[in-house]
């Protein structure tokens, strides 16, 4: 018998979504067999942008989202080096580095072990962990008592991390040492000490804890490394510079067509972004620059308030998988376990790098040079969050800010269907999942959670005009 | 591991003087914890960034001597964070129903984290789903006042709008129509007990402190903006206040400061120049200072040169940062 439910709010994600599937049995096998992401908050980051000083950006964006608030101070100030044809010295671009690294390891931690795990283990007996689904537990009370352990070790450890992005950025979240030209907080010896110091004991928690944890999870629950693949197609915008004419990066941009070894240049000039399923009124595909954002809802067809960001025309996933597999670090498959993996693997790689970055600091070197504002500019920022791809771009107009526009990594991994009807790739990643019990669909969440969706990212993107009449949001 | 009541009061004596506390108020809040139950907090989240979540996490500090704790022992012993959609395992229905329980059990907190869009019907924040279909965040909040024991409204958007509800443009500014979560329940309920905890986001000790003085049943004073003033206290209550600029370590009339910043990346200078906030805000941040580790306070917002933009005031985030 068809079943269609939804599964609102999804929890322990950033920001409001709801997940609508349909569940049917096909071939002996109860199974998903259409799902729809939809995402519940709209807020108008680029409305409110219009009309300031574009040096605002930064603080502004910043607030898009709580947990990785850094990379979007990142990706403003990157925007407004280019329109301001910005110098960023050496020590900037490292500490811009650093700060935006420490908020990964914050990130890719808190994501695990807070959001993922409970998927997993039996929680205390109280709430916030009860009442939980339970459903599928394989492992032994003892085992989800050390991971429980490790949990409650992973409040500790993300919380140093965020230390660690305070300690040069300010405070976190949304620290404040994000400014066009570079960085304005100096590497001062004591705070290199503890940044160090905190950096070497994230590292053993990752070595130590982190990593065989998410290879054990993996082993016990080894058929969700082939559940949950999505399109297949990992994109990525690079990002943490190695060098000041920033040519050379940590990760590499890129795509990778259906799961292949061989890495295509990327072309920011071949994004469309589709609108025939979201509500918004039809228009043809259009670069997210030329996109005019006028709502419509009710409207035939459509279920979401997100976009569909199309690459070439095909669905896309970004994230750390997509980062690892382009760069060449990671290339066992495209799946649930293989996102937890590659991001794990991740978060080695970028706490390595990170005692690099300490060591090629210059105790006496300028962290800013002062760039001289321009009246009228069109710009790009392009970088990476924990999450994947995030790109802003800017228009300066007499000074001010004329157009402002963001497109978040969850935008492509949650995003509806396409003009041509494809799935995002979250949906599609949904699509032939075995389900137990269709009351409660862990398959569906675990899935779900190895995406880190983050629709606070996402959902901002909307711009109703003020005209516009939203009945209701059904 | 699962650190008991007695961890709690330890984090809140070796923090007192951060959290405000005199020795006899910690003895009545010994007396406190060990015969009520603890609190309940119902906690939503409306048009905002979760910020005021992520840095909640980051409360309870490895606070020397009293060794490691987390908000895991709060969460455990000393709240019942009953919902909360970043932390909670439940999704769903699973997760509406605690919600319900929650209400009809009645003499819980409820936590307000972000603004209150008014635009579009309410629609544009959607919290959850039941039978009848999408609910509001609006909806939920006129649902969950009238059987909260008080109302907590953390951070700047759900105390006072906030970044959501700016924009220096006229037409394309506060684009979904927020007003804050407080002001809806001032409508709603106005003999509710209700307090603001601004900050963008709030300091960690900040959203403690607000919490221990609901264990203690203290009725802290306010200010006209439903600010604790034990917290934010302002020359318009007491002369004696003092602001950011005043309290501020870099602050140029101190013996040694090198005087005026002219441009980012220049340490010990007073950033006033390049548009800092000092002065016009009033929160304890050049004292208490943020991310709190083994070796003290990470930093502070003047202390990276970034800048004081006056996240916790009514009128934030204003007009431009840079003047």
């Amino acid at each position: 018998m068809k079943i269609t439910a939804a599964f609102d709010p999804v929890t322990r994600i950033e920001g409001h979504l709801n997940i609508e599937i349909t569940i049917d049995t096909v071939n002996g096998i109860q199974q998903v067999v259409e799902a729809k992401a939809v995402g519940g908050l709209f807020r108008g980051f680029e409305k409110l942008l219009i009309g300031r000083d574009p040096r605002d950006a930064p603080h502004i964006t910043e607030r898009i989202c709580g947990v990785c608030p850094v990379a979007h101070g990142l990706a403003a100030v990157r925007a407004l080096d280019n329109a301001f044809g910005a110098i960023v010295p050496a020590n900037g671009r490292i500490l811009r580095n650093l700060t935006n690294a420490s908020n990964f390891v914050e990130s890719h931690i808190l994501h695990f072990y807070l959001l993922s795990l409970p998927d997993f283990i039996r929680g205390p007996a109280t709430v916030p962990w009860q009442a939980a689904w339970e459903v599928d537990q394989r492992l032994s009370s003892a085992e989800s008592e050390r991971l429980m352990q490790h949990y409650l070790q992973a409040l500790t450890m993300r919380r140093k991390a965020d230390q660690m992005t305070a300690v040069f950025g300010g405070r976190c979240p949304h620290p404040p040492a994000f400014v066009a030209g570079g960085f304005a907080a100096n590497p001062r010896p004591e705070r290199i000490a503890v940044f160090s110091s905190l950096l070497d004991e994230l590292i053993a928690f990752i070595e130590d804890t982190y990593i065989p944890d998410v290879e054990f999870l993996a082993a016990v629950y080894d058929d969700y490394s082939t559940w949950g693949r999505g399109p297949g197609n990992l994109l990525a915008y690079g990002a943490f510079e190695l060098d000041d004419a920033q040519t050379s990066r940590l990760f590499a941009s890129g795509v990778a067509w259906n799961q292949a070894a061989e890495v295509a240049i990327l072309d920011s000039d071949a994004i469309r972004e589709h609108v025939l399923h979201s509500w918004f009124r039809n228009h043809l595909p259009v670069a997210p620059w030329d996109s005019e954002t006028e709502p419509q809802h009710p409207k035939t067809g459509a279920y979401t308030w997100l976009k569909a960001p199309r690459y070439r025309e095909e669905p896309c996933e970004v994230g750390p998988l997509a980062r690892m597999w382009v760069n060449g670090d990671y290339r066992r498959g495209i799946s649930t376990m293989d996102r937890h993996r590659a991001r794990a693997q991740e978060t080695l790689k970028i706490a390595w790098a990170m005692k690099q970055w300490v060591a090629d600091l210059t105790p006496q070197g300028d962290v800013y040079s002062a760039p001289t504002t321009t009246q009228s500019a069109v710009s790009e920022g392009l970088t990476e969050a924990p999450r994947g791809a995030l790109g802003h771009w800017i228009q300066i107009d007499q000074g001010r800010i004329a157009r402002y526009q963001v497109i978040s990594p969850t935008t492509w991994n949650v995003s509806p269907r396409d003009d041509a009807g494809v799935p995002g790739p979250l949906e599609k990643a949904l699509l032939g999942t075995p389900i137990a019990d269709a009351d409660k669909p862990i398959e569906v969440m675990r899935i779900i959670h190895s995406f880190d969706p983050c629709l606070d990212c996402a959902t901002h993107i909307m711009r109703p005009g003020r005209q516009a009449r939203i009945f209701q949001m059904r | 591991m699962y650190v008991t009541r007695r961890s709690f009061l330890r984090y809140c004596a070796a923090s007192a003087a951060a959290l405000g506390l005199a020795p006899a108020t910690l003895r009545r809040l010994a007396a406190a914890m060990s015969t009520a139950q603890t609190p309940t907090l119902l906690w939503l989240h409306g048009s905002g960034c979760q910020g005021d979540s992520i840095s909640f996490l980051n409360l309870l500090a490895d606070l020397p001597p009293v060794g490691p704790l987390s908000v895991g022992d709060v969460l455990l012993d000393h709240v019942g964070l009953a919902y909360h959609t970043v932390l909670m395992s439940a999704a769903g229905p699973t997760a509406v129903n605690q919600a319900r329980q929650t209400r009809d059990q009645g003499g819980y907190v409820l936590v307000l984290e972000g603004g209150v869009p008014t635009g579009f019907g309410g629609n544009a924040c959607i919290v959850w789903s039941d039978e009848r279909g999408p609910v509001t965040y609006r909806q939920a909040i006129e649902d969950l006042v009238p059987d909260a024991d008080a109302v907590l409204s953390i951070g700047t958007c759900a105390c006072y709008g906030g970044i959501v509800a700016s924009g220096p443009d006229p037409f394309e500014g506060n684009p979904t129509d927020v007003i804050s979560a407080t002001s809806l329940v001032r409508q709603l309920s106005p003999a509710k007990s209700v307090m603001n905890i601004p900050g963008c986001p709030a300091h960690p000790d900040w959203i403690a402190w607000a919490i221990v003085q609901h264990i203690l049943g203290n009725s802290p004073s306010l200010d006209g903006y439903l600010r604790p003033v034990a917290l934010f206290g302002n020359k318009d209550l007491d002369a004696n206040a003092m602001n950011i600029h005043e309290n501020c370590p870099r602050n140029p009339s101190r013996p040694g400061n090198p005087g005026l910043a002219s441009h980012f990346g220049q340490d010990f200078y007073c950033l006033e120049p390049l548009g800092c906030r000092g002065p016009g805000t009033y929160a304890d941040c050049p004292l208490r200072k943020w991310n709190y580790g083994e070796q003290g306070p990470a930093n502070w917002c003047v202390d990276s040169n970034g800048m004081c933009i006056g996240c916790v005031e009514p009128d934030f985030p204003g007009g431009d940062f840079h003047s």
